[in-house]
């Protein structure tokens, strides 16, 4: 299952600036991380752990010290071979068509043949199954259709790696879970890599290949594959052990 | 949308009315306020005898060569503004210090260094409107959310095409507000010019034509030339205003 190395990540430390901040710290601390092609890494954390500040550095939001490495090259700024997708559905372009919204970005990278770039959109849209509303506007659609968009507006540009801050974080209970079926299915015909942030144990053991836990003190506390046979459902067998065993993780540095 | 032509049209035939019985009753000298008949006499006249038409064209061709200038540098340097850092701090000061400089003060000192060419009055009409609208834009500018700026990083938007593929197009509902101001703002500048100008060396305009009538006592042809006014206004906002905000904001579900 893992390939190459495509994200080499050496002693990350992000400080806060918040002067007001009573406590100053570090909200990455001395983070190590590599990362293989074609794995689907969870992180789970409790909030304010820094995942999604970790996240923002590997897509080149952040600055930051140490080394954070995209197929060897150092990251200093955001670029197309990373995409995010974000929680907030509005992070379409309202004035552009679902179509246009997939195909814009493949523009700037300077395609220009329409034919081309119509085949991209359809063969992405297809596959988030939103092909049917591709001339509709963001603005008519459901938070699950946006996100689905996003999806396949990131999947279209064939990143080395599709960033995913708790995309699913603002979706009602049903079209989490059908989204989380559809996002596992992509993840193994297409075989992207992904590294998905989540609060939820459940979206954790369904879609990673490999499950991170990160404590508040932003540092990686737990590292493990996750054995389970896909498609996970809670009746999978070792489920309710691997759940167990995340939830410990998590919860016992809540107390601390 | 029917029920509110329907309200605003009862409104007019009201206030026609009223003017009609007050000037039955003979509360004003008719001199001063002259009969509906009277004025659109004046406005046929105007037309048909006089050159009321022939101004019309001259006043709206100074003003559409005003305004087309106005609005490009208002674009330009609000642009610049959100490019450059230095530029935007000294240019939203110069913008707050010259938007409270009304067009008509400027004008002997137009007259003094410019003469009393078309030119002058241009530059009237440009000083009219590029600092309101480069007010609003830069208000749109900066109230352009943040997701949409790190879409437009991470798709790989240079400094120039971010701000016309993502500044512009977001701002839109704050740039149309602007170029509506700017259109009124240029009548104001333009007609008061042309009052106080009389003819230029190429030809006169409405503001001419009122300021004549006015000295001939001519209440009636004022009011028609008011009225000129008022029907082009009506028709830009109506029709022109009204087809790009359907084309556009309100296609894409932003703004009001």
């Amino acid at each position: 299952m893992t390939g190459r190395p495509i994200l080499e990540i050496k002693n990350l430390v992000k400080q806060f600036h918040d002067e007001m901040a009573a406590e100053q710290g570090n909200i990455l601390d001395g983070v190590d991380f590599t990362m293989y092609s074609g794995e689907f890494v969870c992180i789970l954390g409790p909030s304010g752990c820094g995942k999604s500040t970790f996240l923002r550095c590997i897509g080149g939001f952040e600055s930051y010290e140490g080394t954070i490495l995209v197929n060897g090259q150092k990251v200093e700024r955001p670029g197309t071979d990373r995409i995010m997708v974000f929680q907030e559905f509005g992070q379409l372009l309202p004035w552009k068509s679902v179509e246009k919204n997939v195909q814009y970005p493949l523009k700037v990278r300077g395609l220009r043949d329409k034919a081309k770039l119509q085949e991209i959109s359809d063969t992405y849209l297809e596959k988030v199954d939103m092909l049917a509303y591709k001339k509709f506007y963001p603005h008519q659609l459901s938070g699950g259709m946006k996100q689905r968009t996003a999806i396949a507006r990131a999947l279209a540009l064939s990143p080395e790696i599709v960033l995913m801050d708790e995309p699913f974080a603002s979706l009602d209970a049903m079209s989490r879970n059908n989204l989380q079926s559809e996002l596992y299915k992509i993840h193994q015909r297409e075989n992207v890599s992904v590294i998905f942030i989540t609060h939820n144990i459940q979206e954790a053991i369904c879609l990673g290949t490999r499950i991170l836990v990160m404590s508040k003190d932003g540092k990686i506390k737990m590292d493990i594959r996750n054995p389970l046979v896909k498609p996970v459902t809670p009746a999978s067998p070792n489920y309710g052990e691997m759940w167990d065993k995340l939830h410990s993780a998590l919860y016992e540095m809540t107390e601390e | 949308m029917r029920r509110k032509l329907l309200h605003q049209g009862l409104f007019v035939v009201f206030v026609l009315l009223i003017w009609q019985i007050v000037y039955k009753w003979k509360l004003f000298p008719t001199l001063m306020f002259p009969s509906l008949a009277d004025i659109g006499q004046a406005f046929f006249d105007g037309f048909v005898k006089e050159e009321l038409g022939q101004m019309v064209m001259y006043s709206l061709s100074l003003l559409l060569r005003g305004f087309i200038i106005g609005m490009s540098l208002a674009f330009l340097l609000s642009g610049l503004s959100i490019m450059n850092k230095v530029f935007g701090d000294i240019y939203s000061m110069l913008v707050s210090m010259c938007d409270l400089i009304p067009g008509v003060a400027l004008i002997p000192l137009a007259i003094l260094w410019m003469g009393i060419g078309e030119e002058t009055i241009i530059l009237i009409v440009v000083h009219s409107i590029i600092w309101p609208m480069s007010r609003s834009i830069m208000d749109g500018f900066s109230s352009v959310p943040k997701l949409y700026k790190e879409v437009g990083r991470n798709i790989g938007l240079n400094q120039f095409s971010i701000l016309l593929g993502i500044y512009f197009p977001a701002a839109f509902a704050h740039v149309l507000s602007g170029i509506k101001v700017g259109w009124a703002r240029a009548w104001r500048g333009l007609i008061s010019a042309e009052m106080i100008f009389g003819t230029t060396s190429s030809g006169a305009g409405i503001g001419w034509f009122i300021f004549m009538k006015r000295t001939n006592v001519d209440i009636a042809g004022v009011f028609a030339a008011l009225l000129v006014i008022v029907a082009i206004g009506i028709v830009v906002e109506y029709v022109v205003f009204r087809f790009v905000e359907k084309h556009t904001i309100r296609k894409w579900g932003i703004g009001k």
